[in-house]
């Protein structure tokens, strides 16, 4: 109790001895300068007032009211103001509604936070895949970005009639993004999307990761009990939705009580009121990509369990990077080549399609019409779903002059194998792609002749379960190994067979 | 070079670090101070702008006395304080008022060359004239805090006539120079004061336009954390100046930084967090300023920087005072 000041006396008294003191004045026109000590003097306690002074009016001894005003200084000081110069500078008018904080601008809520504790990589890939430039510092977004400087007027999406160039989706992304900022989606949320597949939709997915944000796409069709799960193992902070996705989302949402924001309103008509977003744009270790269901096969973990894996936009570019330079001499895709996706938005798969999509720069097909096929006739390159063993994702990918190849991976390890030719999965020919390292492990010993576990790693694979530490663990191994849970051999030539 | 005189020769030369011309001058300054208070006053204005300062002003003590709070007159220093004298060096080359913030913050403050004009002065009113004086303390009072100070250097500046109160939270302004950094030297000795300045420079003409379109100046507008407001009258002169020290204090003194940050690391049951509060680059900054003693904490210059007054004064300018000085004219003339 220092000078015998109470906590309840430092309550009681210090707003009048700090609003007495030197931190708050005022002065009305120019007494000293003009020696109008009358006047000076009848303004004295506005200009502010030493502890001795104070002392003499409140009544307390002058150690007394020194010790309060500075606990009180204290209690009222905030630290980091010094950032908002550092970043205005130069004289710049401030703006406090055009200054954000970085901490804040960077601040995610605690479910964001579980999001990104999955993203455990182990240090030493981090350290290869950053020096062997398969990390790089591009985003999803910033990619939409070079699209729209580099080719702004051809088109980026396409969906029967509909086009939009890439500058185009590069603004409407912009401003949706601020739409979505406005309806509450903080840095990081994590954000559902229940939409049928079309230009809007992939506007939001741009919207989603301009913010931080990764993006879940909901499966449509998926009871409310199973869609409620996803959002809960998700972190869902918000479900955009449109149509009659929005009936479902609506019903996924209401356990937890997510909100759900109507893609209507990313639509122009919708954005009125849509200001600048003030979040910090994504970098590319935030994560981008949210995939629900299975992540690995059977002999891995239960196929059927819901899983959720998160990938960084480090990841999904890497592994599409490894995609462009795989597929491009295979299949004679060149740089302006159309692509379309010949599923359904929920059909797995979409998201490694959308990041192949925007590392080429390429005009995607993308409609919710019969079968998935989007109009436009003649475009030379098609991505549809695969067969594969239970809690694969496979994909085929046909080429301008008809051959195809063929892809196969996981949630937890999307863009893992591939061969030339879509024979049936158990066939051999299987591959690491691009620079994924595979491994057959059996039991405790590595013994490449053997049947035995297939693992992969690479700079395309993710690093652990949302919020799921035990499964985790029978998934993603030391070293950065991902267990496919598939058994194969290798073959001499270094071939892989998967025996389911 | 003058021969010594007789009383001279027998000095060791060795101790005697004084020119001959200037003890010349001491002698000649101290038999002047008998006779001519102004002649004094002139020899110290000499003395001072020679060594850097900008301006020189004299006070009354009694005058000071009247307005300074009881316990901060200058007499509760130098108890037979008779004369209280201001000076004032310009604030920062025009090049610094146009760097970052951050550049600006490290290199904007002259406040060494006050010290050392000021220390000076004293030294030479002791040694040529023979009163006691002494440099005013610019610093915090040891028992009240980081908030107040010992003496009012801007009260002493305002009173010896070479600053004026502005709206920018009071921080004194001159018609010709600008933003001085300001210090002050008490004496025993009598001179007679100068007084305060006739004319309030502050609000500048452009000022005044902009607060009648907008309702503010622009050091109300450029305020980083809003510490200042306040009104201009039909007349074009100050109506209220409103100041939040407490605002201005985060930006520019941050006393309470320190144990802040140690409090909170303290309260935190987050590793990561405690670690951004103890080794984060800006703590560590922090940390790093308040250790080695270099530069201030912090400083924020923003109002200055809009102020015509404290930008564009007749006299701020260097390259303008040089350019004048070896006949060049004004820098930028005929240029479009």
């Amino acid at each position: 109790m220092p000078y015998g000041v109470t906590p309840e006396m430092v309550e009681a008294y210090g707003k009048v001895i700090f609003d007495l003191s030197l931190n708050v004045q005022l002065r009305r026109g120019d007494p000293v300068r003009k020696l109008d000590h009358r006047t000076w003097l009848a303004e004295r306690e506005a200009t502010g007032l030493c502890d001795d002074e104070i002392s003499d009016r409140v009544g307390l001894a002058r150690p007394q009211v020194t010790f309060i005003r500075n606990v009180i200084e204290r209690r009222v000081f905030r630290t980091n103001q010094y950032r908002k110069l550092y970043r205005l500078g130069g004289g710049k008018r401030y703006r406090p509604d055009e200054y954000v904080d970085p901490e804040e601008a960077y601040r995610v809520k605690p479910d964001a936070a579980l999001i990104r504790r999955s993203l455990a990589f182990d240090q030493a890939r981090v350290q290869a895949y950053v020096a062997s430039g398969a990390w790089t510092a591009a985003t999803l977004v910033s990619r939409i970005a070079d699209h729209a400087r580099e080719r702004p007027q051809d088109t980026a999406v396409f969906c029967d009639d509909e086009r939009l160039s890439w500058s185009g989706l590069n603004d409407r992304a912009q401003t949706a993004a601020a739409a979505l900022a406005g309806a509450g989606v903080g840095r990081g949320d994590a954000v559902g999307l229940a939409a049928p597949a079309s230009v809007a939709a992939l506007i939001a997915c741009a919207a989603i990761w301009r913010l931080g944000c990764p993006v879940l796409l909901m499966p449509r069709g998926s009871s409310d009990h199973a869609l409620a799960e996803i959002a809960h193992k998700g972190r869902l902070a918000a479900i955009v939705a449109a149509g009659s996705d929005g009936r479902s989302a609506a019903a996924a949402a209401k356990p937890a009580a997510i909100p759900v924001i109507d893609l209507a309103v990313l639509e122009p008509d919708g954005l009125h009121n849509a200001e600048p977003t003030r979040l910090a744009s994504a970098v590319a270790g935030d994560p981008a990509i949210l995939l629900a269901g299975p992540a690995a096969g059977p002999t891995a973990d239960d196929p059927d369990k819901l899983h959720v894996v998160a990938h960084t936009h480090h990841t999904v570019l890497a592994g599409a990077r490894a995609l462009v330079a795989a597929l491009s001499p295979r299949l004679g895709a060149g740089a302006g080549a159309a692509m379309r996706w010949d599923g359904a938005i929920d059909d797995a798969g979409l998201e490694s399609v959308l990041a192949y999509w925007l590392e080429r720069g390429a005009a995607l097909g993308l409609c919710d019409g019969p079968g998935g096929a989007p109009g436009g006739d003649g475009v030379p390159m098609r991505f549809a779903p695969g067969e594969g063993p239970p809690g694969t994702v496979p994909l085929t990918v046909t080429g301008p002059g008809g051959a195809d190849v063929a892809l196969m991976g996981t949630r937890a390890a999307p863009f893992a194998l591939m061969r030339d030719g879509g024979r049936s999965p158990s066939d051999g020919g299987w591959r690491g792609v691009g620079e994924t390292e595979c491994r057959i492990a059996a039991g405790d010993a590595e013994r490449p002749d053997t049947l035995g576990k297939l693992e992969v790693r690479g700079a395309s694979t993710a690093a652990a379960l949302v919020d799921d530490p035990i499964s985790s663990t029978k998934i993603f191994l030391p070293g950065g190994w991902v267990g496919l849970g598939l058994a194969a051999v290798a073959t001499d030539d270094g071939d892989l067979v998967i025996s389911g | 070079m003058a021969k010594p005189g007789a009383g001279q020769a027998a000095r060791d030369p060795k101790r005697d670090t004084k020119s001959d011309a200037g003890r010349e001058r001491a002698a000649s300054g101290e038999a002047a101070a008998l006779a001519d208070p102004d002649a004094v006053k002139r020899d110290l204005k000499d003395y001072a702008l020679t060594r850097g300062a900008a301006a020189i002003g004299f006070a009354d003590v009694d005058l000071i006395e009247k307005f300074a709070p009881p316990g901060h007159g200058p007499r509760d220093l130098l108890p037979r304080a008779r004369t209280v004298i201001s000076v004032g060096v310009t604030g920062p080359t025009q090049g610094t008022w146009r760097t970052p913030a951050k550049v600006m913050t490290s290199i904007g403050t002259n406040v060494s060359r006050i010290y050392r004009v000021a220390a000076g002065l004293a030294f030479r009113i002791e040694s040529a004239f023979g009163h006691r004086a002494i440099y005013c303390p610019p610093h915090v009072d040891p028992e009240l805090g980081a908030r107040h100070p010992m003496q009012s250097l801007k009260l002493h500046a305002e009173l010896a006539g070479i600053g004026a109160r502005s709206l920018a939270g009071d921080i004194l302004l001159h018609p010709e120079f600008g933003m001085l950094y300001y210090g002050s030297i008490f004496t025993e000795m009598a001179l007679p004061p100068d007084g305060p300045m006739a004319e309030n420079p502050c609000p500048a003409p452009s000022c005044v336009s902009l607060y009648r379109k907008s309702g503010q100046t622009p050091c109300m507008q450029n305020c980083p954390v809003e510490c200042i407001s306040g009104s201009i009258d039909d007349d074009g002169e100050i109506e209220e100046m409103r100041f939040d020290m407490f605002r201005c204090a985060e930006m520019c003194q941050q006393y309470e930084n320190m144990p802040t940050i140690i409090e909170r690391a303290f309260e935190t049951g987050d590793v990561l967090e405690r670690e951004e509060l103890l080794y984060g680059g800006e703590a560590q900054s922090f940390f790093y300023k308040a250790t080695a003693g270099v530069d201030t904490n912090a400083q924020c210059f923003e109002c200055m920087r809009v102020c015509p007054i404290a930008t564009q004064g007749p006299q701020v300018d260097p390259l303008r005072r040089g350019a004048l000085k070896r006949g060049e004219g004004r820098p930028g003339d005929g240029e479009g």
